[in-house]
């Protein structure tokens, strides 16, 4: 496929005036159909050979060819597809994840579509995981999106989470965070955990060898009364879960990439309303 | 001496008048443990799951010198 790859692709100037090989998704598409294999296998064949899929070319200088390779063979599994899920799925489709999970048992309602960046008044009552995998595809063709439309538990965790290199926590109480944190550290993957109320947020990524929510949420003895919660009684609008879904994209890339330094034992908070950013560290 | 205190989220409710931009301007002198602090202000401790004192991790036992900007959080759950 190699040669053939190279024969579609052709040289364009790219937006700094360099010279760069690229392969369009029209050819590349010919070429998924033509060898029988999926448009991410061409990429993943386009990128080994230096040649960018014409998709990545605004990547550039900030993820490199090798990274964008990388990510590509990279699966990430999000649990949620609502306020945090919907964006970080669309974000990572966006940065060229090559394997998506995507998790979630709801379908959508009409309470959703004030921050709920997967839903529209036409899909209200499909499943959110489904409209997810319609969604991501239209969006990024050479992510392969996996769903399940289930409730993350004890005995279906380990089966949803296993092959992805980083967990992304997107779900909206504490009893479910501790069940994934569980299976994520039996697994051995890292977990990017964010969650939001009224115009505040907060992110933490959990390594299997971190102490994890229990700097957060205590001992595991949560609160019964979800009602007093404070997302509960604050809502969320949509300025909230978008900007801490960024974040979480951002920490699944500074682990995948091994670049920067993810928030690992320390609690990053964001009040939007304030404008404030601040880290505090469990150190 | 000043200590600075922040709350995060529905804490604010339990202190009519908190400005998020300013905090809580709280004189004392001499030391003060968390606890004491907490229940000076009638904040509900039951619902303060962190405490942050000058950007790091505390207990509600901690003693306070005075000086120090102290930032409390309950459990944020939503997503």
């Amino acid at each position: 496929m190699d040669k053939k790859i190279i024969e579609r692709s052709k040289t364009i100037q790219d937006t700094a005036g360099r010279k760069v090989r690229v392969l369009e998704d029209v050819s590349a598409f010919e070429l998924a159909k033509d060898f029988g294999c999926s448009l991410r296998s061409v990429y993943e064949t386009a990128l080994n050979a230096g040649v960018c899929p014409y998709r990545y070319i605004r990547n550039r200088e900030s993820i490199s060819m090798e990274e964008q390779l990388r990510l590509s063979k990279s699966q990430v599994a999000v649990i949620g597809s609502g306020g945090l899920g919907g964006p970080i799925l669309l974000l990572l489709a966006r940065m060229g994840i090559g394997r998506l999970v995507a998790v979630d048992p709801d379908c959508f309602d009409e309470t959703n579509l004030n921050r709920q960046a997967l839903s529209s008044v036409p899909d209200l009552g499909r499943p959110k995981s489904e409209v997810a995998a319609r969604v991501l595809k239209d969006v990024n063709p050479a992510t392969d999106v996996k769903v399940y439309q289930d409730r993350l538990d004890g005995e279906n965790a380990e089966t949803i989470l296993d092959g992805s290199k980083v967990v992304v926590d997107a779900l909206d109480n504490v009893p479910d965070r501790f069940t994934l944190q569980g299976a994520a550290r039996s697994l051995n993957i890292p977990l990017v955990h964010g969650a939001v109320a009224g115009f505040e947020g907060q992110l933490m990524t959990i390594f299997p060898e971190d102490r994890g929510f229990s700097l957060l949420y205590g001992t595991g003895a949560v609160e019964a009364d979800r009602e007093r919660s404070p997302e509960a009684l604050l809502g969320v609008p949509a300025v909230t879960p978008t900007f801490v879904a960024t974040l979480e994209a951002m920490e699944v890339l500074k682990i995948l990439l091994k670049r920067g330094r993810p928030f690992r034992n320390a609690m990053v908070h964001v009040d939007m309303e304030a404008g404030e950013m601040n880290r505090f560290s469990f150190e | 001496m000043l200590l600075k205190i922040f709350l995060s989220s529905t804490l604010r409710k339990y202190y009519p008048g908190y400005e998020s931009l300013v905090g809580i301007e709280y004189p004392v002198d001499g030391e003060i443990s968390v606890a004491t602090l907490i229940r000076t202000l009638k904040l509900p401790q039951e619902r303060i799951k962190i405490v942050m004192v000058n950007g790091a991790h505390a207990s509600l036992e901690d003693i306070l010198k005075g000086d120090e900007r102290v930032a409390l959080f309950p459990p944020v759950g939503g997503g």
